[in-house]
């Protein structure tokens, strides 16, 4: 027959538990605690103050609750508009071409020898470690009507490229198209090589191509992947700035500002932090929106 | 956001084939005028070189200071130990002040040009002992720190002689709210850059100053040509971004104004103005004497044609870009804007200012208007020989007679139209330009661009 413990004997083990554990977890505790401070203070913390911020007429020395007015304002300004317009089809085209190039550089790295699919992958990286800076600046030159590489390889004549207000957001979306995405042929790359070949034998035996096995077996295997880059490409896409600034400027005509500098120009050039936050908050609800529809879409339980 | 817009200026300048034109643009922004700020500039310009002494100076005999203690003055491009020609400079006119003013000591604080804003302008919002007592501010902006009750007025502080001093139409371009908020330094007026091997070339002759519009219309046609040798020549280029105003020169030409005298309403959808922008509308598409990329020309593109290519004749600049040409031994003339339909000599220009941060304590105030004061004077110009790298700001600052090129910006300083006060100013700029970029590449007639700006910049103005 089991015999219930005193409640005096269960209310003074209690304490002596709770220090137990108490010693045990401490250490863990301190350990993160410096990485969780700094994470609330230079991160969280602005997040949220910016947040608040959206909701307030704020300059530089003045703040004043305004409610939804910022987000109102923001549904009249046609500037922020056709920022919205540009950042989404920067996105909308540049991810997409970014995954396709980098799963095919992956497969087709795929047969080589080790040596060589290190060779690429390095190759494959350099983009990455490059100054989107320096690459921008060297893709204005490549553009440049009168001498750029462009007009001279398509003998187009003297196309004026960034300055055109119908072509200049497909420059930059070209110039951003065709750099090599280093992320993601070399993850592409590292979750092809963790399929099992036993897999390709199987589909080999049932008489299934290259083309097939690719279809069926690689593409499907590699959806977490996908998952991730898609993810991280889009936020990418929506955050794009540097690579703009440097070709165009966001000009000529608005036509290829994005919303990051328009960000950048609300809230430092024009003081009006209310009314950037508000922007901010409208491009990370667009992202987080995104996210979640593509994890609805590519989500799975791939096992292997 | 990794980069920032300054940052950008930055890395970009660090690229070896765009060098000095770009930190030029990052300086440019100091003046509210597109090209380098000539305080900006690491080498001193001809226009003030030693020599250059002041004629009857405006000093009045002021009395001691009541403060003792240190002033922060904030200084873009400072860099301790006189790295550069311009820190060498400030570190000279501190020492003058001080050895003036034996109970003040300033602390120069250098701030970078790229990012360098954000910086000033969380030290003035923060305030406390650190914070600029003095600060290195463009007209255009200045009235937003006005606005925001972060500069004192210079009005209790301005003596008579200041005033008979500071050419009219400057000390207007720091007023705000019936009260002047910083103190004028130097303008740096948009005139017309010319290359003269490219004039003889084409057997063109050099343009006086008082050339019109269909004289520089001329020229620029007769001046786009083909070489033997396959470069393409062009008669003209300007930058068009959204804070370069150096085009707009053309609007005013013609008798245009971007808004109203008291700011509160926009007037660029004037005839006069429409008239200007069709001009140069004209010279891109109907004439095309401009480069392709003409509409969105980096303003570094710009020079490069000029300087380094040789492949253009003519462009709007300011005189931020003599030092350079000196230095590198580049043939250049300057001639002011042509006279348009207004009839007279017109351009725009940007002010370079000293602004004093509002404070509590009076006496430092005091001491940080008397430097001000003194930073831009005469008794500088004595004290420092070279100091002055634009056309000062004061009529009694003469400029050295060795340099045509500074003295002909000089010249231009008593028709330069400064831009009107408002806070929405960088806004305004932005949204006009714009549409000047959308004018001059076809993609809308010139009236309608200036409408649709109106539209934009309207509510700004309402706003306040």
């Amino acid at each position: 027959m089991a015999r219930a413990l005193p409640i005096r004997s269960a209310r003074t083990a209690t304490p002596s538990r709770r220090r137990a554990r108490w010693r045990r977890w401490l250490p863990g505790y301190l350990f993160v605690l410096p990485s969780t401070a700094m994470f609330a203070i230079f991160l969280f913390g602005p997040v949220i103050w910016s947040l608040l911020l959206a909701f307030q007429d704020a300059s530089l020395t003045q703040r004043e609750w305004t409610g939804l007015d910022n987000f109102r304002g923001l549904l009249d300004d046609r500037v922020f508009r056709k920022a919205l317009r540009n950042t989404a089809l920067f996105a909308a085209v540049t991810v997409p071409v970014n995954l396709l190039v980098a799963l095919v550089l992956a497969g087709l790295m795929k047969p080589l020898a080790a040596r060589w699919q290190t060779f690429f992958r390095a190759a494959y990286y350099l983009p990455a470690v490059t100054s989107v800076v320096i690459l921008a600046t060297v893709w204005r030159w490549m553009f440049n009507p009168r001498f750029g590489a462009i007009n001279q390889l398509l003998d187009l004549g003297p196309v004026p490229w960034l300055a055109r207000p119908n072509l200049a957001l497909w420059a930059v979306i070209l110039s951003a198209a065709l750099t090599i995405p280093a992320a993601g042929v070399v993850m592409y790359s590292a979750a092809m090589g963790s399929i099992p070949g036993d897999l390709y034998e199987a589909a080999g035996l049932e008489g299934a191509g290259p083309v097939r096995q690719w279809w069926d077996i690689t593409v499907p295997l590699l959806k977490p992947t996908t998952l991730y880059l898609v993810v991280m490409y889009t936020i990418w896409a929506f955050e794009v700035f540097e690579r703009v600034y440097i070709m165009t400027g966001g000009g000529p005509a608005y036509a290829t500002t994005t919303i990051v500098q328009l960000i950048f120009d609300t809230g430092f050039r024009d003081w009006q932090y209310g009314v950037a936050s508000a922007q901010a908050v409208v491009l990370f609800a667009l992202v987080a929106l995104a996210a979640a529809v593509q994890f609805r879409w590519l989500r799975s339980d791939v096992q292997y | 956001m990794s980069l920032n817009r300054r940052r950008a200026l930055k890395l970009l300048a660090a690229v070896p084939v765009v060098p000095a034109a770009l930190r030029g643009e990052a300086a440019a922004a100091q003046d509210g005028t597109p090209v380098a700020s000539p305080g900006a500039s690491p080498v001193a310009s001809p226009g003030a070189t030693p020599g250059a002494s002041p004629a009857a100076s405006p000093s009045v005999s002021l009395p001691p200071l009541a403060y003792t203690g240190s002033l922060n003055w904030y200084q873009f491009g400072y860099t301790p130990g006189g790295a550069t020609a311009a820190s060498q400079l400030a570190d000279q006119a501190v020492a003058a002040f001080q050895q003036a003013n034996p109970g003040v000591t300033v602390n120069i604080v250098g701030v970078p040009f790229e990012g360098g804003q954000q910086t000033l302008d969380t030290a003035l919002a923060a305030g406390g002992s650190d914070a600029p007592d003095i600060f290195r501010i463009a007209s255009d902006r200045l009235v937003k720190y006005a606005a925001e009750n972060l500069a004192a007025p210079i009005d209790p502080f301005l003596t008579d002689a200041d005033r008979a001093d500071i050419y009219p139409n400057v000390l207007a371009g720091v007023a705000y709210e019936g009260q002047h908020y910083a103190w004028p330094l130097w303008v740096p007026p948009v005139g017309v850059y010319l290359n003269p091997e490219i004039f003889a070339e084409q057997g063109v002759e050099l343009p006086g100053d008082d050339w019109t519009f269909d004289q520089f219309r001329q020229a620029a046609q007769t001046l786009t040509f083909e070489r033997e040798d396959g470069t393409q020549v062009f008669g003209f280029a300007a930058a068009i971004q959204p804070d370069i105003i150096n085009v707009w020169a053309f609007l005013y030409a013609d008798g245009g104004e971007v808004l109203s005298q008291d700011g509160s309403t926009y007037t660029f959808d004037s005839p006069q103005a429409v008239s200007g922008l069709q001009k140069l509308t004209d010279l891109a598409v109907t004439d095309a004497v401009t480069p392709p990329e003409f509409g969105n020309q980096m303003l570094a593109d710009v020079i490069a044609a000029f300087k380094d290519q040789k492949a253009l004749a003519m462009y709007l600049g300011a005189s931020g870009d003599i030092a350079t040409y000196v230095a590198e031994n580049i043939p250049f003339e300057v001639r002011p804007m042509p006279i348009g339909a207004a009839g007279e000599h017109v351009t725009v220009g940007g002010l370079g200012t000293f602004a004093v941060r509002r404070q509590d304590d009076q006496a430092r105030v005091e001491a940080a208007m008397r430097f001000g004061r003194f930073l831009t004077s005469a008794d500088v110009a004595a004290a420092v020989p070279g100091y002055f790298l634009a056309p000062p700001a004061r009529q009694s600052i003469p400029i050295d007679p060795a340099n045509a090129a500074m003295r002909k910006f000089g010249e231009m300083v008593p028709f330069t139209r400064l831009m009107p006060q408002t806070p929405a100013w960088g806004q305004v700029s932005a949204a006009v330009n714009a549409q000047i970029q959308a004018a001059v590449t076809g993609a809308v007639p010139p009236e309608e661009a200036l409408s649709i700006a109106g539209e934009e910049v309207t509510p700004l103005l309402e706003q306040g």
